[in-house]
């Protein structure tokens, strides 16, 4: 087995996966290669410290007090957010109806507004229609050309 | 001694004794558990009280369908995911991850059973990398190999747990271990 192989085969010898002639030349090339062995080794400290994994964290004795002083505090924050909201909804209600008041009275004006606008143009346009046929020359002027002075 | 029936209804009913009971009961887990994924026990300790004021305030929407201690460390594995998440969020935030920090990771409470100085900080060694490792994997992978691994919860209890099926657990913790072994082949061959 060559250095390739040996990682190649790293997880199979770690999982206790490879078949006897393997595991021969596995073992045989980490006592001449001390690359492999190293890094066989490494890897294998390394995970075996899960299996004798324990902790041993210092027991707090505040542990509880300071829980019981945090739920007083949420208590506390929860009773004056709920105080505080029937201000909240007024508050809310009261600029909701300021903002949809102002937005109606411009949605009617610019309602007004534009059917004004159209009013307007479709009378110009029938102005125009009817201006094609009217000369805008005064009965005096029309008079003096057709009396040729 | 309360048993399970009388501490969900004692709470409920918010009695202290009781709370208290089941506080001193469950700390020490809770705290160890968060401890596994934050690697900082301030953080830890925060968390689990986090953890146990939510059981109180919301023991009326635990239905029983589960134990009261799955339920908690179903709580506790949340809070403490959430919190992992809102640091990487805070890390990107802060542009943190352009500089290259010194983690705040603590591993003074793995029990070492090494007299030799030397031995000791090559093992205080390990465990740093070890924990990178393990918290680099994805996180369903990584909430079932903690549960399993180093809280020694069993399948079905880290089924129930992580609202999962057996074989997918079983799936997941081999997965994580497998993962874990590239990670680690990985990272020492690139020490060599």
């Amino acid at each position: 087995m060559n250095c390739k192989k040996v990682r190649k085969n790293l997880i199979k010898a770690l999982n206790k996966d490879l078949n006897v002639n393997d595991l021969y030349e596995f073992s045989s090339h980490l006592n001449n290669c001390q690359f492999c062995s190293k890094l066989y080794n490494n890897v294998k400290t390394t995970l075996n410290l899960i299996d004798n994994y324990e902790l041993n964290l210092d027991d707090n004795p505040y542990f509880y007090t300071h829980l019981v002083a945090s739920l007083e505090n949420t208590k506390t924050n929860n009773q004056s957010r709920w105080s505080l909201k029937p201000i909240f909804i007024t508050a809310t209600f009261a600029l909701a109806f300021i903002v949809g008041l102002v937005i109606g009275s411009q949605l009617i004006n610019s309602f007004s507004y534009n059917n004004s606008i159209s009013i307007n143009n479709k009378e110009n346009n029938y102005l125009n229609y009817f201006n094609l046929d009217i000369d805008f020359n005064s009965p005096e002027t029309i008079l003096l050309l057709n009396n040729n002075y | 001694m309360y048993d399970e029936s009388e501490i969900i209804e004692g709470i409920k009913q918010k009695n202290e004794a009781i709370f208290k009971f089941f506080v001193e009961k469950w700390q020490k887990q809770i705290i160890n558990l968060c401890y596994n994924f934050t690697h900082n026990l301030q953080d830890a300790e925060d968390l689990a009280q986090e953890v146990f004021i939510e059981v109180y305030n919301s023991i009326n929407r635990f239905k029983g369908d589960s134990l009261l201690s799955t339920w908690l460390y179903r709580i506790a594995v949340n809070k403490s995911i959430n919190f992992i998440n809102r640091n990487k969020l805070q890390k990107i935030l802060n542009f943190s991850f352009l500089f290259k920090e010194e983690d705040n990771i603590d591993d003074n409470y793995v029990i070492q059973h090494y007299d030799n100085v030397s031995e000791s900080i090559e093992q205080k060694e390990r465990i740093k990398i070890l924990n990178k490792a393990i918290s680099s994997l994805p996180s369903q992978q990584k909430i079932a190999f903690t549960l399993h691994k180093l809280q020694d919860i069993s399948y079905k209890d880290i089924a129930e747990i992580m609202q999962l099926s057996l074989p997918a657990v079983e799936s997941l913790i081999h997965r994580a271990k497998k993962n874990l072994q590239k990670k680690l082949i990985k990272y020492y061959e690139s020490k060599l």
